[in-house]
């Protein structure tokens, strides 16, 4: 009882004493002035490449609405590279998301423990893996393979036509193929996220339910995911974040054709492969209508950055109220 | 159940126990086999996930260990011609183009990090709370943007033209983020016990702070810093537009450069069928190199932590 | 007194021949000649003195032996020792771009076993072959970005090819090689050779035409009843994915374009004259609408290779490359109608048949008169600033541009699937480098 009032006071006094001092001691001006260059570069990131493109925002309507890409001259329309960011990057999420779901199910339910150490670190590792090395997998490996064996069976399948378009017109790259490599490629970033969510719902949980009776599965369908919900949310969004930033695996296979793409087996574009691709000989306004694509591509991945990680902090509130 | 079978003895009941306990069953028995065919089918799941990322592994060592030589690591690229269509070369410029260019980016990229995590993790300030958004928001921003960035600094506003300055720039903006939050995480998970003992022995918080915090969360920045950096080295889209496509060895930072990532990029297209299986070779090496980083750096992180605790 | 008048008899003698050969006329010293060594072996070109041959009491003039010419020969761009494009002052690498028509020949001269070094002074970029469009910008640039730049066609206002804010009289263009586009196609087994008018490749990258079984596309190549047309009518009839004719164009500005919209003008007719532009198609796009993109002639041959039902155009030495056999050529006719498979023979052809007075304004051999003429051939060019900031730089360009048009072509054009530049279109190449100055020097006469 004597004591408590000495500690808060001793606590008081080091408050004091570190407000008095830090803000003098050179170490602590040195941190100042790093976090200020840091914060100075990455305004200067944002305000160059907004500063490049100011004369691609006199024709916004023709930037995000319009169809066709006129090199050299103009006029250059983003619709085309918008819509094949959309298309890749969602048939991309829905695969990796339906398949990455059951791999980090059977992960955390299904491989023994000790196993699990091994089969984590593979993931992570393959996350790893640099994007270029799918690209050319894709387009020396899978390209041939999609265009003799699989492309045939899509296109027998039924309503094939309106889904897939003719096989007529079909020229080997496509999007469906950038859409499999793709999610080939963020099904390691969702599966390593999903399995620290899932394997972070509290022990007790489960075997409450699995005590009243409930098979696995029920267990899994109706405590886990439900209590995972959130960060499972979040790992969506950042694959996400990470299909629609993609370039040169894009680039390679998606076919590079500017051309408002609904039919899945014709080539198209994205707009990070449109980007780097025409990039090389791109002049004058051609240049600032690219860096108007980036603005765009910014502000995607701006935009989803910020919903998931307002996922993540809700999910992190979820689990310490349970 | 036995209970209420001794509670209600009903003349049918005998029946009425028979069916509720038929339907019971029925319900439960169609929930096991719900139950076994969705965790087989997850068991499916994993077994497709596995198959295309074997696949690569495969063609990766198939088809890159036969392109591995003597020549492949020490000579410049050439360009085959109809009388000599296996004559590609080597790939020397781009490996020592890939070394340069992460070099200087690290120099660029590992002082501002760290030293940005510090911060945040031991600062309250409005400056720390916008600079955490910040580096967040950042560390997911596709890697062509740094690119763009690069590009219209360099090329466009200082006018210096293609060389690697532009792309260690461009590397260096994209470690960052990733040095600064990794370190941020690694300072706070200092135990206050080491601050508390320093500030007992009459240290000021300064000293504390690089004396006492940095040395302990020393393992986890050097985890962060190499787990940037194994990212940096794969990363196409950042030196894409702005390194040149150098073709001498040269470690100047105003040469144009090549780099690892750059050549595969360049060469996966080529006319040359030699070109195009030299391309398996390159990106072997990149992956193996990214493996023993990040492996490397994981394990040394989990044997400072056992020796820790 | 005989002893005293023979000693006096010869000292008269010998002092009459003395005199005698004292005072030979001086037009006999002047009949030696310097002889140089032709083929020297060494560094140093090796030159004899011969003095005047006496023959039956006359003196004639030396002749030089064999091997040896009293003409100092011009070593330069010969390959051999002495060949002062050889020499240059200092170490340097050049940048280079552009076309990738020629991009074969121009790797085989810039990297690897054949090509140019200077004795290891001098050495190139990656040629990077983005098109003939970005070699000709990346040259008028300011500041430029290579130090040559390779286009297929020389830039002209005429032509439609100068770069906006580009003075032609600033460069020297040069022509670097001859050679020849192909249409290629793929179609499998069974339809090689087919052959196509120019009409009817203009309708295909029109959109008229759609399928490879289409009735004039049967009816060029003998009708339904040959075994060809019999198995173009099959591909409709079986409604085969491989029927409906997909189009590449080149999605960057393309020499190789201009070459091929050239032909069409010219050959079928299209109505639309080349002019630069990325896509040549009427209001600068082509038809087509089942069409993809390539970005140069690599990636065009790729395309074809891997697309089934696919038409291009390409460069010839693409199709010769070991892997792209998968490329199916079409013949096309000459202008007297008869059907041409290409080859170097007929690519020269078309050289000779446009004579030999190439210049930036009269530059295409597209659509020549004559037999056995191949309609699609066409040089390409090197261009070149007329000052040059650096006189090593300089010097280097100049010599690895005459040492190509007029060494390199002889021993490897062939060999890399290109025709040798004709002596007159290799001497006019001669010509404009020597425009080439640094500080007012000529840079190509420079023996450093």
């Amino acid at each position: 009882m004597v004591l408590l009032p000495d500690l808060q006071q001793h606590d008081e006094e080091v408050a004091e004493y570190n407000s008095a001092t830090s803000s003098r001691s050179w170490y602590h001006n040195l941190l100042v002035a790093v976090a200020l260059v840091f914060t100075l570069i990455s305004v200067a990131f944002v305000a160059t490449i907004l500063w490049s493109s100011r004369s691609a925002w006199s024709s916004v309507s023709t930037l995000i609405g319009g169809r066709g890409w006129q090199s050299p001259t103009g006029p250059f329309g983003g619709l085309a590279m918008i819509v094949g960011t959309l298309e890749t990057s969602i048939i991309a999420l829905a695969i990796a998301v339906v398949i990455g779901l059951g791999t980090s199910i059977a992960i955390v339910f299904l491989i023994p423990r000790r196993l699990r150490t091994i089969v984590a670190t593979c993931v992570e590792l393959l996350a790893a893996v640099p994007s270029i090395v799918y690209g050319i997998w894709g387009l020396l490996v899978l390209a041939p393979f999609m265009l003799n064996t699989v492309d045939p069976w899509l296109n027998s399948w039924p309503l094939a036509q309106y889904i897939f378009g003719s096989p007529g017109q079909e020229f080997g790259t496509s999007l469906l193929l950038a859409a499999i490599v793709l999610a080939v490629m963020i099904l390691p970033t969702f599966v390593a996220i999903s399995r620290e969510v899932i394997s972070a719902v509290p022990q007790e949980l489960m075997e409450a339910s699995l005590s009243l009776g409930a098979t696995r599965w029920q267990m899994i369908r109706e405590v886990v995911l439900p209590t995972a919900r959130i960060g499972l949310f979040g790992a969506t969004f950042l694959s996400l974040a990470r299909a629609t930033g993609e370039t040169v695996a894009v680039a390679l296979v998606a076919g590079g054709v500017a051309n408002v793409q609904f039919h899945l087996l014709y080539p198209g574009t994205s707009i990070a492969s449109w980007i780097a691709t025409e990039f090389g000989e791109a002049q004058g306004n051609e240049v600032a209508a690219l860096m108007a694509l980036g603005i765009l591509l910014m502000v995607i991945s701006f935009a989803l950055s910020l919903v998931s990680r307002w996922l993540v902090n809700r999910q992190r509130k979820v689990l310490a109220m349970v | 159940m036995t209970n209420i079978d001794e509670l209600t003895p009903v003349e049918d009941g005998h029946e009425m126990r028979a069916l509720i306990r038929r339907t019971s069953n029925n319900q439960r028995a169609r929930r096991v086999l719900i139950s076994r065919v969705m965790m087989t089918l997850c068991a499916v799941a994993i077994a497709i996930a596995i198959v295309p990322l074997a696949l690569l592994v495969y063609q990766l060592l198939r088809r890159g260990i036969p392109v591995l030589s003597t020549t492949f690591f020490t000579k410049l690229p050439e360009s085959p011609s109809l009388t000599a269509p296996n004559a590609t070369g080597g790939v020397s410029n781009a490996i020592i183009g890939s070394l340069a260019l992460n070099i200087y980016a690290s120099m660029m990229a590992i002082p501002i990090g760290v030293l940005a995590g510090v911060y945040l993790a031991e600062s309250n300030s409005k400056l720390a709370s916008t600079l955490r958004v910040i580096a967040q928001t950042m560390a997911g921003a596709p890697s062509i943007l740094m690119g763009l960035f690069a590009f219209s600094l360099f090329v466009q506003d200082i006018k210096i033209g293609f060389t690697a300055i532009d792309g260690s720039f461009a590397l260096a903006v994209l470690m960052l983020p990733v040095i600064a939050i990794s370190s941020e995480i690694s300072v706070r998970n200092v135990p206050n016990t080491l601050r508390e003992a320093g500030l007992a022995l009459g240290a000021k918080p300064h000293k504390i702070s690089m004396k006492v915090v940095l040395p302990s969360a020393l393992t986890g920045i050097v985890t962060g810093v190499i787990l940037a950096l194994s990212r940096a080295v794969g990363e196409t889209a950042p030196v894409l537009l702005v390194i040149g496509g150098g073709y001498l060895n040269t470690w100047k930072p105003l040469d144009p450069v090549s780099a690892l990532p750059l050549m595969i990029y360049t060469n996966a297209k080529s006319e040359w069928p030699s070109l195009r299986a030299e391309v398996w070779g390159i990106a072997l090496v990149l992956v193996v190199v990214i493996f023993v980083l990040s492996l490397g750096a994981r394990l040394w992180a989990s044997r400072k932590q056992q020796v820790r605790n | 007194m005989n002893k005293t008048l023979r000693s006096l008899a010869a000292a008269a003698l010998s002092a009459a021949g003395l005199l005698a050969v004292v005072s030979m006329p001086a037009g006999a010293a002047s009949k030696s000649v310097t002889c140089y060594e032709l083929s020297p072996k060494t560094d140093k070109l090796v030159t004899r003195h011969v003095p005047a041959r006496k023959v039956h009491g006359r003196v004639l003039a030396a002749r030089c032996p064999s091997g040896y010419s009293s003409h100092k020969p011009d070593l330069q761009g010969t390959g051999n020792p002495g060949d002062i494009d050889q020499k240059v002052p200092g170490a340097v690498e050049l940048q280079i771009n552009g076309s990738s028509f020629d991009a074969p020949e121009v790797g085989a001269t810039t990297s690897g076993s054949t090509a140019y070094s200077a004795g290891g002074d001098v050495t190139f970029s990656s040629y990077a072959a983005a098109g003939s469009g970005t070699g000709r910008t990346a040259i008028t640039s300011n500041p430029p970005t290579v130090n040559i730049g390779f286009s297929d066609q020389p830039m002209t206002p005429t032509a439609g090819t100068l770069p906006a804010g580009a003075t032609e009289a600033n460069y020297a263009q040069v022509p670097y090689i001859l050679g020849g586009a192909v249409v290629g196609y793929n179609l499998g087994a069974g339809l090689d050779n087919l052959k196509l008018t120019a009409a009817e490749i203009a309708a295909i990258y029109n959109g008229t035409i759609t399928t490879w079984s289409n009735s004039q596309i049967v009816a060029t190549n003998g009708g339904a009843s040959t075994p060809i047309g019999k198995a173009l009518t099959n591909l409709g009839t079986n409604n085969e994915p491989r029927n409906t004719i997909k189009v590449f164009y080149r999605s960057a500005s393309s020499g190789t374009t201009y070459a091929f919209t050239d032909f069409l003008n010219r050959a079928g007719s299209s109505g639309i004259t080349a002019s630069g532009n990325v896509m040549e198609g009427s209001g600068n796009k082509w038809a087509a609408t089942n069409i993809s993109g390539a970005a140069n002639n690599a990636a065009m041959a790729q395309g074809i290779v891997n697309t089934l039902g696919s038409i291009g155009y390409v460069e010839y030495s693409y199709v010769l490359i070991p892997g792209n056999d998968a490329i199916q050529v079409a013949q096309l006719q000459d202008k007297n109608g008869a059907w041409l498979s290409p080859s170097l023979a007929n690519i020269a052809n078309a050289a000779t048949a446009a004579g030999s007075s190439i210049t930036p304004d009269s530059f295409s051999i597209v659509d020549e008169p004559g037999t056995n003429v191949w309609p699609l051939a066409t040089y390409s060019w090197a261009i070149v600033a007329k000052t040059q900031t650096s006189e090593t730089t300089g010097e280097a360009v100049v010599k690895y541009l005459d040492w190509e048009t007029h060494y390199a072509q002889v021993v490897d054009a062939t060999a890399n699937g290109y025709v040798p530049l004709p002596a007159a279109v290799a001497a006019y190449a001669r010509a404009q480098l020597e425009t080439v100055t640094y500080n007012g020097t000529v840079l190509l006469n420079q023996s450093s």
